[in-house]
């Protein structure tokens, strides 16, 4: 009880400083704008703009702050067994359209790292599919028979189809429990390109066997396989940054963790007992099903008083991740739909304070693109809403007085605000170099360029996704349902052609921004070149980055050393890839196979 | 001995079906998962009341 009012404690204490830093820097942002704005006389817009830059250095900060807080924490030791495992679990694979090959390979080397580690037989697989495409259905049957022939894994591996996807993915996962729950104490929740070495899995069980408060226990996973320029570039930064970022968000949620709808363990008695998802009254994109069910499902089973957790140390657990710009801000558009949408939730009934605290952090992670983009379009329209000078503000006084230039504020302000981008990124690789973990990234220098490779072109990228994020809350606003759309995965390299009718709209946008600039404020443009450029170029930075990498920059521990259930999904989708023809036409009888 | 005319013998996508429904069966282990509640009962808030105030009807005078 003493460790636990400690931790407690240690996530007060966490939560304070950390929203009184995010507070004060969004103050001094939004004085320092006043002060500037105010230099040639105040206005509504300057106030506006002030009101904006509040919002937008609050979002930055908060992030910078989590970064800090993970840099200067440790996680708190966690009660685990070492002994053998008891607990009967299901590991569930939701699949909607996805290619059948690769994701029954993943199931297929899960499979093998299981049996590994000598509680293979303690784990059931069970496929989900809420597949629509009746010929990747086809498929997905094919391929369990090969997977159970190859496996031997009958009687401890299920596939089944639902004639409805009511409810996508969480009402899938809820049909499984409705079905086969009480088999199983435990259930780990993948995705369809989740893989998850065998002896992650068994200590995901002896934590939950270890804390009879903890409904549900979250992993880290790490993007792999990654081969595009974008894609190895956001494997890297996963694989450098979300460790420390994680810990830090492990320690300001304490007992009110997150769950990212995957890579995770649940205590299915506790997630049947909490997390039933209604349906929301009303039309999507704001009401119907809930798209972002993991946030709720967490806050549901936080309000029913279980613990949930995010354990940083955890290794071994991966996903894969979009190859490239637009299928990227394909996904954002389900995100950005599906946190709005918690709108609804912020006073559902119950609720722990901090699970409304991050469904309205989940708002603003989307709201504040919109912010800034505001920010910007107020800025080049202030100097119509601006008083003229007044040089002879005195009266009788002959001489004219000369407003003093406010620019070093600005400029303060700028650089505070690349510095709260910056500044957290480059303490990590710091601490990387002194702990010893930066050789994994290919050692310090490597480790460093790669970082600075990275703040380059997630600044270069950041206009583009300003830009398709805006595009998506104000689509979700007129009340455009997104749907749910099928995941594109493996090589996604895209034309130039393809780019541009993915983003022309974005070139519009610019070369109308840097024209409004130029006529109304055109002391503005330098200032406005760092995000106008690149939405000019956005079709050539979308193709360029699609292109598969050969870069040795943005190397990571699992690409220079992938571990075994990597090595071991590699050789079976080799394997399985170079046979056409997975079932002999002989049935019945037993599923023979092209083994 | 094997009957040609029955032609549902040959069609292998509806044997696998088959298969794979009696190999692949999730057990019957039925658990409850009730709906939770997530959103308030509507209630009439008092600017929606202000909102919707009309003048007091009157009664027609004359005629």
């Amino acid at each position: 009880m003493a460790a636990q009012g400690q931790d407690e404690g240690a996530v007060a204490l966490t939560r304070t400083l950390s929203l009184t830093a995010a507070v004060a820097a969004a103050c001094g942002g939004f004085l320092l704008f006043l002060q500037y704005g105010a230099s040639d006389g105040l206005d509504i817009i300057d106030v506006l703009r002030s009101a904006l830059i509040f919002a937008s250095t609050f979002w930055l900060a908060w992030g910078a702050a989590q970064a800090i807080a993970g840099l200067t924490t440790r996680p708190p030791a966690r009660p685990r067994t070492t002994g053998p495992i008891t607990t009967r679990t299901a590991i569930l694979v939701p699949v909607y359209n996805e290619d059948p090959v690769a994701t029954f390979a993943r199931i297929a080397a899960m499979e093998a790292s299981l049996r590994r580690t000598g509680f293979g037989d303690l784990f059931h697989f069970a496929i989900l599919s809420d597949t629509r495409d009746d010929r990747i259905a086809a498929k997905e049957r094919h391929w369990f028979l090969r997977l159970l022939a190859e496996t031997g894994a009958e009687g401890r591996m299920f596939y089944r189809r639902r004639q409805n996807n009511k409810g996508r993915k969480a009402g899938n996962i809820e049909d499984f429990i409705k079905t086969s729950g009480a088999a199983y104490p435990f259930a780990i929740i993948l995705d369809a390109d989740s893989l998850m070495e065998g002896e992650t899995m068994v200590e995901l069980v002896r934590r939950m066997e270890s804390a009879p408060d903890l409904g549900l226990l979250q992993t880290l996973p790490v993007i792999i396989h990654a081969k595009s320029r974008f894609g190895r570039v956001m494997q890297f930064a996963g694989a450098f940054y979300s460790p420390i970022f994680a810990r830090g968000l492990a320690m300001m949620q304490g007992k009110t963790g997150p769950f990212w709808g995957h890579n995770a363990i649940v205590r299915v008695r506790a997630f049947a007992e909490s997390c039933g998802m209604p349906a929301l009254s009303g039309k999507p994109p704001f009401g119907g099903h809930i798209l972002s069910h993991d946030y709720v499902e967490a806050a549901l089973l936080a309000r029913a008083g279980w613990t949930v957790r995010v354990d940083d140390d955890i290794q071994g657990s991966y996903e894969e991740g979009p190859e490239n710009i637009v299928d990227h801000a394909k996904r954002d558009r389900r995100w950005c739909q599906g946190n709005l949408q918690h709108s609804r939730l912020l006073l559902a009934p119950g609720l722990r304070m901090w699970s409304r605290f991050v469904f309205l952090q989940g708002i603003l992670a989307y709201i504040a693109p919109v912010f800034w983009l505001a920010f910007l379009g107020a800025s080049i329209l202030a100097p119509l809403f601006a008083a003229p000078i007044d040089y002879f503000p005195i009266k009788d006084w002959p001489f004219p007085v000369l407003p003093v230039s406010q620019a070093s504020k600005a400029l303060g302000l700028a650089v505070g605000v690349v510095g709260l981008l910056f500044v957290p990124k480059l303490l990590i690789v710091l601490d990387a170099a002194r702990s010893g973990r930066a050789a994994g990234f290919a050692g310090k220098a490597r480790a460093l360029q790669s970082t600075l490779v990275e703040l380059v072109f997630s600044s270069i990228t950041a206009p583009i996704f300003l830009m398709y994020q805006t595009r998506s809350v104000l689509q979700v606003l007129r009340g455009a349902d997104g749907g749910w759309p099928a995941q594109t995965r493996g090589d996604g390299s895209l034309t130039l052609a393809q780019a541009w009718s993915a983003s022309h709209w974005m070139v519009t946008n610019g070369v109308i921004g840097l024209g409004l600039a130029n006529w109304f404020a055109p002391a503005l443009v330098p200032w406005l070149l760092p995000v106008a450029l690149p939405l000019v170029l956005a079709p050539v930075i979308i193709s360029w980055s699609s292109r598969q990498s050969q870069s040795r920059l943005f190397l990571t521990p699992t690409e220079r050393q992938p571990s075994a259930v990597i090595n071991l999904q590699h050789l079976i989708l080799t394997r399985w890839q170079g046979k056409e023809t997975p079932v002999e036409p002989d049935l019945p009888g037993p599923a023979v196979m092209n083994a | 001995m094997t009957d040609l005319s029955d032609q549902a013998q040959f069609d292998i996508e509806t044997r696998i079906a088959e298969r794979v429904e009696m190999l692949g069966a999730l057990p019957k282990a039925p658990l409850a998962m009730p709906l939770q509640r997530l959103e308030m009962p509507r209630r009439v808030g008092l600017l929606t009341m202000l909102m919707h105030l009309r003048p007091a009807r009157t009664s027609r005078a004359g005629h």
